[in-house]
């Protein structure tokens, strides 16, 4: 093609490449938010996971001091069997009381429980409330049979609490967790997790890359601020949410694809030059541009060919060579027929109606022969523009002819209207003599390339003169194409050609410009 | 013959060490004369006995009061002289011992009694405008209740030395107000005393208007200097426990902590 296919390969490549871009954005943003939802996930399974163990411990620091403060309104002797049954009973109740002991002064007197051998001092409490309750953290200080225990004590009992039945594994997976109370650490899981402290960690979730791990921080604040930090390695939380990813990345992949090589086709079929003759034709962009056709001997305007002419969006011409074979490919031969018809009737009308003996020739295609509706339109137009039907003749190629029964019925019904019927081409298909006498003809048009034979000592210049020969025998007037030099016209005149048409006598013209040649030439004879 | 009087108290006190002191206080209040005579009381009752100590004598026992020069050798001699005598936290067991016991005043001061910690001391504070008539140094009944709630958990934690501190504002006579801090603080001493609290524990020093916490230009200022403070400090061998521990941590924060 040689309108426009550096231009439409460039637009397609061009589209193709904005709509990959526009949609791979599409797709990080999509998994930038799949992402950030994996991250809300974590941060609601970690948050419940808080909110439990920080309700739990709150729980089970109120109760032990409440259970704290009964046993000192305890009515029985201290250390009698009442009183001791009474601990026994309060501490069975509660899995995470391991013991409890009377005190009188600093000294265990008495107690329940698996500490009694031992009797715990820490150095230091943690916590004296101002209610005169007394906490001591777990610690190397607390510890008894390599448990650290949670102690506190009011009054004269103190209760030895086990820290780890606070969290419970199963719903951490893969996290390592960790509970402060006021800031201090009261337990982990595993016991020996290496955690940071919650006031290094921003609260809600956060991917630590550096470390590789995922950090999660809930804080609660209640009687008493309860921390609880988790950390997940960066992999076994990547494993959990990577099938979401993956199947979303995968999906986001075949769509991009799919997406985009739809639109390149697309883009193709309308940037096709069957898709952009389409759209021409809708436009109007297809115009008659007139050849005129001379009467050798007067040298008067006897007539025009009609061709089509595409005029492009940029102002470029594109002859009917260049795209008649695209319209014939994508069946768009009629169209490019009507426009061509419909033209003249238009623009000349006057001229066709005012001047007779003058004959436009119009190029008719196998398909167009084929329509058996082709004649009932030509005739509506014709009678609706008033043109004469004798002022319009048809060119059908020699390769058109070649054809069926309908060709041969339109042929006919034209030529009863008053239509001229021409075979252009003529020589260059293998259609006999004899063949070509079945059809009922009028003119007989001869290739530009036997006319560039005259004058020379090619074989094709004695052809000419046995083609002459022919069609004056079946009764034919000949046109000669493609003339171009006053030798050849000359020539032609002596050899009984009638009509010829070429750079000689004119180009073809739009209308305008045609119709005042044709005046001069008529003024001319 | 004054030692060998002394030691069958130190055999008992030294049993009551490990045992509970509720008795041992008692019996140490109990004068040497009286001492050499009943060494029946080893067999501890559990509970500190209510009954009051010693019968009145011609030269009764009397809580020693210090002058305020003479303060600091006083009290670290008796305090030897306690600790020799076998009354003493081990060492270890030092930050324990006061921990529970603060934890143990603050439960029964409320907010009549302020408790301060500093290092292993605990001081306890009693506002004077609760405690005394203006210019007296009658108790009020409500500092009397309150004192012998004190005095109860004082006896139980035996192993301290008390020093109660008066204190008075500027107003007024130097003369009369040192005169005024020190009975102040004798009638809280008598009274701990008299709630078992044993009489070698306790020391007594006025102070006047040489020490105040606030400026005495305002009355609110004033206010806060009339008090009587008491300090207990835990027996124990200095050579081997500094009586500071910079690391322990201070009461009477401003920001409001939670509690339990």
């Amino acid at each position: 093609m040689p309108f426009g296919v550096r231009r439409t390969e460039l637009v397609i490549l061009g589209v193709s490449a904005g709509a990959f871009l526009a949609l791979s954005l599409l797709f990080a943003t999509a998994m930038w938010y799949l992402w950030r939802e994996s991250i809300a996930a974590e941060a609601k399974v970690v948050g419940r996971l808080a909110s439990t163990l920080g309700a739990r411990t709150e729980a089970m620091i109120l109760d032990t001091r409440n259970l704290l403060e009964t046993f000192d309104e305890l009515p029985y002797p201290r250390c009698s069997r009442e009183h001791l049954q009474a601990l026994q009973d309060a501490v069975i109740a509660r899995p995470y009381v391991r013991a409890v002991g009377y005190f009188r002064a600093a000294e265990r007197t008495c107690g329940v429980g698996f500490l009694q051998a031992r009797n715990v001092k820490p150095p230091k409490a943690d916590r004296i409330y101002e209610s005169g309750v007394v906490a001591w953290w777990p610690s190397p200080h607390t510890e008894v049979g390599g448990l650290q225990l949670f102690l506190m004590r009011y009054g004269d009992h103190d209760a030895a609490i086990d820290p780890r039945v606070l969290i419970d594994l199963g719903p951490l997976e893969h996290r390592q967790a960790g509970l402060w109370v006021e800031k201090l650490r009261l337990t982990a899981a595993p016991a020996d997790a290496q955690l940071p402290r919650p006031d290094d960690v921003p609260i809600g979730v956060t991917i630590d890359r550096a470390a590789g791990r995922v950090v999660s921080r809930f804080s609660r604040s209640g009687v008493l601020p309860i921390d609880i930090v988790a950390i997940e390695p960066l992999s076994s939380f990547w494993d959990r949410h990577v099938q979401t990813l993956a199947a979303a990345s995968g999906a986001g992949l075949v769509l991009v694809a799919v997406w985009t090589y739809g639109l390149m086709r697309y883009t193709r079929r309308q940037l096709s030059p069957a898709s952009l003759l389409r759209r021409a034709l809708a436009r109007g962009r297809i115009h008659a541009y007139y050849q005129p056709t001379v009467e050798l001997a007067t040298g008067r305007c006897a007539g025009a060919e009609v061709l089509a002419r595409w005029k492009m969006k940029n102002g470029d011409v594109v002859e009917a060579a260049s795209f008649i074979p695209v319209a014939e490919t994508a069946g768009l031969l009629p169209d490019v027929t009507r426009a061509v018809l419909d033209a003249p009737l238009g623009e000349l009308r006057e001229f066709l109606r005012e001047s007779s003996g003058f004959r436009l020739f119009i190029n008719l295609s196998a398909a167009d022969l084929d329509n058996p509706r082709f004649s009932e339109w030509l005739d509506r137009r014709l009678k609706s523009s008033g043109v004469p039907a004798r002022a319009i003749g048809f060119e059908i190629t020699e390769r058109a002819l070649v054809n069926t029964d309908a060709a041969r019925d339109t042929i006919r019904t034209l030529r009863a209207r008053g239509h001229t019927i021409a075979v252009d081409d003529f020589g260059t298909g293998y259609s006999s003599l004899s063949y070509l006498s079945s059809f009922e003809l009028d003119v007989l048009k001869i290739d530009k390339s036997f006319v560039d034979a005259i004058g020379t000592e090619s074989a094709t210049s004695h052809v000419i003169v046995h083609v002459i020969e022919m069609a004056r025998s079946l009764g034919l007037r000949i046109v000669a194409e493609g003339v171009e030099r006053e030798d050849q016209a000359r020539w032609l005149r002596d050899h009984g050609v009638d009509y010829a048409q070429g750079f000689l006598f004119g180009p073809p013209l739009p209308s305008a410009d045609f119709a005042e040649l044709a005046s001069r030439r008529k003024e001319a004879a | 013959m004054h030692r060998a009087l002394w030691r069958p108290g130190m055999v008992v006190a030294t049993m009551m060490v490990l045992g509970g002191c509720g008795s041992k206080d008692r019996a140490v209040v109990t004068p040497p004369a009286a001492a050499a005579e009943p060494a029946p009381q080893p067999a501890a009752p559990p509970m500190p006995e209510p009954a009051p100590p010693p019968p009145p004598a011609p030269r009764a026992p009397a809580v020693l009061v210090v002058k305020p020069g003479e303060f600091e050798t006083t009290w670290a001699a008796r305090r030897q002289t306690l600790v020799g005598a076998g009354r003493r936290v081990s060492p270890d067991e030092i930050g324990y011992y006061m921990d529970v016991q603060q934890a143990r005043l603050q439960q029964i001061g409320g907010h009549w009694l302020s408790v301060i910690r500093k290092g292993h001391r605990v001081q306890l504070s009693l506002p004077g405008r609760w405690s005394f008539k203006v210019g007296s140094a009658e108790l009020s009944s409500t500092a009397q209740s309150a004192l012998s709630s004190v005095a109860r958990v004082l006896a139980d934690y035996c192993l301290s030395l008390i020093t109660v501190h008066g204190h008075t504002d500027d107003s007024g006579d130097p003369a009369f107000n040192q005169a005024l801090s020190e009975r102040r603080a004798l009638a809280v001493a008598k009274h701990l005393v008299s709630e078992g609290v044993a009489l070698d524990r306790v020391l007594v020093v006025g102070h006047g208007a040489a020490k105040p916490l606030a400026s005495n230009a305002s009355e609110d200022g004033r206010e806060e200097n009339r008090r009587v403070e008491l300090q207990v400090d835990p027996l124990t061998d200095t050579s081997l426990v500094p009586v500071r521990r910079p690391d322990l941590q201070v009461r009477q924060s401003p920001v409001r902590r939670p509690d339990l």
